[in-house]
């Protein structure tokens, strides 16, 4: 289950990580963003000053050709076409003469030209209607003790552009006014201009005058000053009067780090993911190879516990000799032998459980245990057969049952009485170990099977000197590498030779993997 | 390994083992196996023509068949055996439990 927490715990170290990860980038994103807007504005007002310099370029020239080229004030109106025609960021350029300066022309004299869209219109601007007397700009380069003046943002009704405008005064050598010479630029130019200055493309700009009337807007949004959702500048565009907001929503920010906050986050899930799936599994197989290793310890005791059942004490005195083998596939199985002597009888069994493993064994252990106690009341092999039978048969569900040969053989006649539960019969050798024979016989049924069975018995004699073979399936089924079973007729030939019997029958398995217990047992009179 | 084919003809259902029916098989094979389990309310015949091979695994399988066969109201025939099952069958005492043909 820890490994669970593990789990919780990389994830709540992502989440952290991941969140300082997101602060820190985004304060950095911020940061950066304010720079850029900073870094562009400044270019702008050098841009937006370097452009307004033809305003004083205007009034130089126009003061220059009063001076020297002009012959009458008429010739204003062609030189401020000649001015608006070459200097494409003027909206317009007019020179201002005082009251009745041209007595037929009236109180107002100002040759003017003024862009509009792709023309120029040039005029004598003053009359009733366009009373400069009164007008900011008019006033303020009056007024003014400095080389010229820039009045506010202003509507210009004619045309209605918002505009502000550069104005001089000229006076003559006793310092009496000749005429205010003027340039406009519109705001919708300077708007213009200041579109290049956009950092990004989500970047918005409003231009305010002083009296907090917006002028313009980049695209169809008002930056809101003073909002979270805004990265919001404001400089005062110098010299004229004019404030610009630049904007950036923070939602840029966000959206210019999000790659760099969202792929890392993937991939570090992912990771997490994919480690704490390895974990789970490493601690699956620890679980498990600890649960197999208590199983193969279990198995092992099991092992000593069936083998123990086996009896090791084998008979060898002038009249018999007895030796028997139980080789199990796996620790435990379901082959068994037992034996015991009465007197000059010798009383032994064989048997094979059906199934392997556990429950085999188990079946075994009980047959074994059987035999035993039936052995010690009764008196025939038959009749140890049956009651064994009885038992095994009774409440078996698993339908296991067991192959079993019992036999009494008198060791100093060699009268042989067995009963067969449909084992594989034993073989005889003779003396001279010339010739081999299957013991014939009755194969009743297994045991386990119908508990109410009659079972046939039998008798035979086992000539003195002669050797009685018993095996389990084991061993005539054995297989080599090839595959190729052991068969019972090779089987026979390899008890014919004689020797160690176990060892052949290793010997023949070889390399293979063996495939059933293997049981043996010997008995010589 | 074992290969099975069930095929009914009304009355009797012919079931054909071929193959090697050893601990290996009936360890394996069990879905196999279990589906002739299922026929055993039917009267079957067991054609063993092509069972190469039996061993006492494969007649622990044999005798469960005809247990729930006897539960179940159903009939086996143990039909064409080769001589080396058929001695088997012998050894092992299942002619007294199966009828042979």
């Amino acid at each position: 289950m820890r490994y669970r927490y593990i789990h919780i715990l990389a994830a709540l170290f992502l989440i952290i990580g991941m969140g300082v990860q997101f602060l820190v980038s985004y304060r950095l994103a911020t940061r950066h963003v304010r720079e850029q807007i900073d870094l562009q504005m400044r270019f702008a007002q050098e841009k937006l000053r370097f452009h307004l310099y033809d305003a004083y370029e205007v009034v130089g020239r126009v003061k220059d050709f009063m001076a020297n080229d002009m012959e009458h004030p008429d010739e204003l109106l062609d030189e401020t076409r000649a001015i608006v025609n070459h200097y494409p960021n003027i909206f317009s350029c007019y020179v201002s003469f005082p009251e009745y300066f041209m007595p037929a022309e009236g109180r107002w004299y100002c040759p003017c030209s003024c862009r509009l869209r792709d023309s120029i219109v040039t005029t004598n601007f003053g009359d009733a209607a366009h009373d400069y007397f009164t007008r900011e700009w008019y006033l303020g380069a009056l007024e003014s003790e400095e080389a010229g003046y820039w009045s506010h943002p202003y509507k210009d009704e004619d045309y209605d552009e918002t505009i502000f405008t550069y104005s001089d005064d000229v006076r003559d050598k006793d310092g009496n006014l000749v005429c205010i010479i003027a340039g406009d630029f519109s705001v919708s130019w300077l708007q213009q201009l200041l579109e290049r200055y956009r950092p990004f493309d989500e970047a918005v700009f409003a231009l305010y005058g002083s009296d907090g009337d917006c002028l313009a807007v980049s695209g169809d949004r008002l930056p809101v000053t003073g909002s979270r959702d805004w990265i919001v500048d404001r400089q005062t565009l110098d010299p004229i009067d004019i404030d610009l907001v630049m904007a950036v929503p923070r939602s840029y920010v966000w959206e210019s780090i999000r790659l760099g906050i969202l792929l890392p986050f993937g991939v570090f899930l992912l990771g997490i993911i994919v480690v704490g799936l390895l974990i789970r599994r490493l601690w699956r197989d620890r679980e498990e190879s600890a649960r197999l290793e208590l199983m193969e310890r279990d198995m092992h005791i099991a092992n000593q516990i069936q083998m123990g059942i086996l009896r090791r004490d084998f008979p060898l005195d002038n009249n018999v000799a007895v030796h028997a083998d139980l080789l199990p596939m796996r620790e435990v199985g379901g082959d068994l032998y037992d034996f015991h002597r009465e007197g000059d009888d010798l009383w032994f069994i064989i048997g094979d459980v059906s199934g392997k493993g556990v429950p085999a064994a188990m079946f075994m252990s009980a047959t074994v245990n059987l035999f035993r106690a039936a052995g010690r009341r009764l008196d025939s092999p038959k009749a140890i057969m049956e009651e064994m039978n009885f038992v095994l048969s009774d409440n078996n569900p698993s339908l296991t049952f067991v192959t079993a040969f019992i036999g009494s053989l008198n060791c100093r006649t060699g009268r042989m009485v067995y009963c067969n539960a449909g084992h594989l019969p034993p073989l005889v050798v003779d003396s001279r170990q010339h010739a081999v024979a299957g013991i014939q016989m009755e194969p009743n049924i297994p045991l386990g099977y119908k508990g109410d069975f009659c079972f046939v018995e039998q008798e035979t004699v086992v000539t003195k000197g002669g050797t009685l073979v018993l095996y389990t399936d084991g061993v005539t089924e054995a297989r080599n590498a090839e595959h190729r079973m052991l068969g019972r007729k090779r089987w026979e030939e390899m008890v014919l030779q004689g020797g160690d019997l176990l060892e052949a029958v290793r010997t023949y398995i070889g390399s293979a993997e063996p495939i059933d217990d293997i049981t043996l047992m010997t008995i010589k009179i | 390994m074992i290969q099975i084919s069930i095929e009914s003809n009304g009355q009797e259902t012919c079931v054909k083992i071929m193959g090697e029916l050893d601990i290996v098989a009936t360890t394996n094979q069990t879905d196999e196996l279990g589906r002739v389990l299922a026929l055993a309310d039917k009267a079957l015949e067991m054609d063993c023509s092509q069972l190469e091979y039996i061993s006492s695994a494969g007649l622990r399988f044999f005798m469960q068949l005809k247990r729930e066969s006897e539960a179940r109201g159903g009939s086996i025939r143990v039909t064409h055996l080769n001589e080396d099952v058929a001695d088997i069958f012998r050894m092992s005492g299942f002619r007294n439990i199966f009828q042979i043909e």
